[in-house]
């Protein structure tokens, strides 16, 4: 199995959280998480991110979802109709 | 070791539109602003994102609508009418992003992670004592997370709000904006640790 230190396994880590790498890959990814504190906490922030940047859009959406101009529904249906 | 944490957005439910669609093709009273008020608001709120001004985005969700009605009979119903005005407003938006001035690609080095000589990371990081549910679950931390996408270059924050929020897949993004999936994916790669680095200190987590 190929050691890995923390800059490979940085490399890995969309990957790894995507579940897309192969099956030496993971081990020896994994293997190196089980003894560095480290990478585990680098990874926890990066997942953690992710995770809240795309919980903060779908918030945006929804308060988005029942407000829409106005104005704007007018224009588009306007625009809609033949000349 | 647990399971990887799933970070992809949930794909949406297969559901029929069935009515509306059907009142749509019909031309009927009501079912186009029907279909705008139902889903302009997400739309709006997609096209801002990617765009980052009101006037544009607006814009875009215009000619979205207005491509939409068009090729209403072309909608052949196999993704939910949300997903398909979704992909019509992303492509929309690309569209309007590609005519804007290009400016030269910003580089992101200076937010990247730090290794010593030996492979290990030059800064130490500290886990959190509670799981990673309860912290993304936290509106403060969205907050920040959310002021700090539009802190991104151009050309990470694209491919970060494609793929992660979005939910656009990496062949897509790649012939989108000409660039291959491994350049997706590395960028992509790119934007989320020059994410960390911009929230951690502001989530409290000095790096030493």
């Amino acid at each position: 199995m190929t050691k890995l230190n923390c800059q490979a396994c940085a490399d890995f880590i969309a990957d790894y959280l995507n579940g897309d790498l192969d099956a030496e890959v993971r081990a020896s990814f994994e293997t190196h998480l089980d003894r560095c504190r480290n990478c585990r906490a680098y990874i926890e922030q990066y997942a953690v991110v992710v995770k809240a940047g795309q919980r903060a859009c779908e918030r945006e959406n929804e308060a988005a979802a029942g407000a829409f101009p106005e104005e704007l529904v007018r224009a588009i249906l306007d625009a809609r109709k033949p000349d | 070791m647990a399971s990887p944490t799933q970070i992809t957005p949930d794909p949406e439910p297969a559901s029929p539109d069935a009515a509306l669609l059907e009142a749509l093709r019909a031309g009927e009273p009501g079912a186009f602003e029907q279909l705008v008020r139902t889903h302009g608001g997400r739309l709006l709120a997609v096209a801002r994102r990617l765009l980052g001004n009101e006037e544009d985005a607006r814009d875009a969700v215009q000619e979205a609508f207005l491509n939409a009605f068009r090729g209403i009979d072309r909608f052949e119903g196999g993704s939910l009418l949300s997903t398909w005005l979704h992909r019509i407003t992303v492509n929309v938006a690309l569209m309007k992003l590609r005519t804007r001035k290009r400016k030269p690609e910003e580089s992101l080095d200076h937010l990247l992670p730090a290794f010593k000589d030996d492979g290990h990371f030059a800064e130490r990081f500290e886990s959190r004592s509670e799981p990673v549910d309860q912290q993304v679950a936290r509106e403060e931390e969205q907050a920040v997370v959310r002021a700090a996408i539009d802190e991104l270059p151009d050309h990470y924050r694209t491919i970060l709000l494609l793929r992660d929020i979005e939910g656009i897949a990496t062949n897509e993004v790649a012939e989108q904006l000409g660039i291959t999936p491994n350049a997706v994916k590395l960028r992509l790669h790119r934007a989320r640790q020059a994410l960390r680095t911009l929230v951690a200190p502001r989530l409290g987590r000095p790096e030493r």
